[in-house]
């Protein structure tokens, strides 16, 4: 058997899948908290370790992949030249490349917006701007007020493909490493983020890995391939469009409920025709990624107790308002924790399903009727329609080791927003053997087997 | 038609009238245009937005919905703030809406042509005025 290690650095655990690289056979997992104080590689040693031994030992010699969200992920700032479309576009073209987007920038670039990249301090910037053969002076201009930008940020230069290589120019003769890539939006209405989305990763493989000093051994910038939430979402497209012998799903949706975010993936196969219903400028994509900011389970628990109040103080054992923010504050200076007494334990719950319900209800579309001065009603989808979707799946560790998780995620669903695409009625399932990064490894080198080991541990132990 | 050929045109409709936009983008084709077809419905606002990133030369625009006027006012005050007055707008179809103290919705081509968008009323003509701007615009830029 030849068996792949397949691992996850994560901000808070490091986890490690030894899988049959033929079939997809998950063999023996473990975790260890993620070693970011002293060397990446030493929690991926004791995981490693852990996972062998259940294992049986041997089997040292197989391919190691990993995927890292360790040291704060991929920071990327997106830039175009209109907030709703290149600057829309290069955004979902960095989503959608695993990272976590600190800037949007749109409009002519000054000194503000120099000194807002200096604050985000982004490792890629994602420079896009007008449409193949569209605006040059203006991107143009752009590229020469980000050249003096004080950052050491690898380029993505996905604009006007007639100027793309004199911004190129003016971007590295100020000592920037560039890499051009094809525009994220050709022409209106078409949008194009897989090139860019494949730069970002190699920039993230060659540039931003190394850059993080996360490991002195050299081992851990040739295993990892690729950011955490990249992994996930390839597993996401994988499930829903299958491999080999193995038939997809059809639209899948995946929810992670982390400390500091939620992410959802959505992978749709098919677009729904609706004449007369106005699309967003930049389409949706098949493929969409979305990641909240303010939603998460310590980090992000304030925020989502901002969000939330009303809801939670209704359903949580903390009915004064006071008091609901002090138990967030506490997570968040403590994202280790881990709730024993019974109210704290249901209060992360319904963290969790507050974290679910907010997080699809903006990653989903909604059905609006737009009135304006003037001008008749027009109904008008702001996002993806979801609403036929299979099957959801949920991840992270508040679902992977919680015997209610299918209930939680349900529950999110029921709190559909008016108006609101959210799936109907999904089936739910739990990954609660962390397979989706270890998938979203595993099928760059086999993707039936990738597909095999979602079917085995997602789909064939249903709740 | 070669004094025409590479002129970026811009050509949406104000309303869910297909068959007018179909007509102008097949006739500005035709003639050697590079047409952006902006599809139906849309607003002002996303009209200027796509003359930003597409550079476009001119706006061509349909409307059969009784909004000509006020629709012709915001595009154009929306357009001189983004690119300033040098992208020439036309617009036809049925040219009307209802003003203050008219029982029925009033021709508004004068307020559109005094708010400077041309409304040449055939596609012959409108032909005709886009070469008249790519010639001066040519012998401005020598």
């Amino acid at each position: 058997v030849s068996v792949a290690v397949l691992a996850d650095f994560g901000s808070t655990f490091t986890k490690v899948a030894l899988v049959d690289e033929a079939d997809g056979r998950l063999l023996a997992r473990a975790e260890a908290p993620t070693t970011v104080g002293t060397d990446l590689m030493d929690g991926y040693a004791e995981a490693l370790k852990a996972a062998r031994a259940r294992l049986g030992g041997g089997n040292e010699n197989g391919t190691e992949l990993a995927a890292s969200s360790a040291g704060g992920g991929l920071r990327v700032a997106a830039i175009g030249l209109v907030a709703d479309l290149t600057a829309a576009a290069a955004r979902q073209a960095a989503l959608n490349a695993g990272a976590r987007v600190c800037s949007v920038l749109a409009g002519s670039l000054g000194s503000a917006e120099r000194d807002e990249l200096e604050r985000e301090r982004p490792e890629v910037v994602l420079f896009a701007g007008g449409t193949d053969g569209g605006q040059r002076t203006k991107v143009l201009a752009n590229a020469s007020a980000l050249a003096q930008c004080g950052i050491d940020a690898f380029f993505v230069v996905a604009c006007n493909d007639e100027v793309a290589d004199e911004v190129s120019k003016i971007l590295s003769c100020a000592g920037h490493a560039v890499e051009i890539a094809p525009n994220v939006m050709p022409a209106l209405g078409q949008l194009e983020i897989d090139g860019a989305r494949q730069a970002i990763l190699r920039a993230f493989i060659e540039h931003v890995i190394r850059g993080k000093q996360l490991s002195a051994n050299p081992r851990f910038e040739q295993i990892v391939k690729m950011p955490t939430p990249d992994a996930v979402l390839r597993a996401t497209q994988l499930l829903a469009k299958g491999a080999g012998s193995r038939a997809g799903l059809g639209d899948v949706v995946v929810v992670d409920i982390g400390g500091a975010t939620t992410d959802v993936h959505s992978d749709r196969l098919l677009k729904p025709v609706t004449p007369g219903i106005d699309e967003p400028l930049v389409p949706v994509p098949m493929t969409v990624r979305t990641v909240e900011g303010d939603l998460g389970l310590r980090a992000g628990a304030p925020s989502v107790v901002d969000v939330d109040a009303e809801w939670l103080t209704a359903e949580s054992a903390y009915r004064n308002p006071e008091d609901l923010s002090r138990a967030a504050a506490e997570r968040e200076q403590h994202p280790q924790w881990i709730p024993e007494a019974e109210d704290e334990r249901r209060l992360d719950d319904l963290l969790a399903v507050s974290c679910t319900a907010h997080a699809l209800n903006r990653h989903c579309g909604r059905m609006l009727l737009r009135v304006e001065a003037g001008g008749p009603p027009r109904m008008v989808r702001t996002g993806p329609d979801l609403r036929e979707v299979r099957r959801l799946i949920g991840t992270g560790g508040i679902l992977a080791h919680n015997d209610a998780s299918v209930a939680l995620l349900r529950r999110g669903l029921q709190r559909k927003a008016p108006r609101s695409l959210l799936p109907r009625d999904p089936d739910v399932s739990i990954d609660r053997s962390y397979v989706l990064a270890a998938a979203g490894l595993l099928s760059t080198r086999n993707p039936e087997a990738a597909v095999n080991l979602l079917h085995r541990e997602l789909l064939e132990t249903d709740e | 038609m070669e004094r025409l050929r590479g002129l970026k045109v811009i050509v949406t409709s104000t309303d869910v009238h297909e068959f007018a936009e179909f007509l102008l983008v097949s006739s500005l084709e035709a003639v050697g245009t590079d047409v952006i077809d902006f599809g139906v419905n849309r607003d002002p606002e996303d009209i200027v937005k796509a003359v930003v990133e597409t550079n476009a030369d001119a706006v061509v625009v349909t409307t059969h919905n009784g909004v000509a006027r006020s629709f012709g006012a915001r595009l154009m005050s929306e357009l001189t703030t983004a690119v300033g007055s040098s992208v020439p707008v036309f617009m036809g179809g049925v040219l009307n809406e209802d003003i203050d103290g008219s029982d029925i919705p009033v021709n508004v081509s004068e307020d559109l042509n005094g708010s400077g968008i041309e409304t040449p009323g055939t596609i012959d003509r409108l032909i005709d005025r886009l070469i008249e701007h790519r010639e001066r615009a040519v012998a401005a830029a020598k």
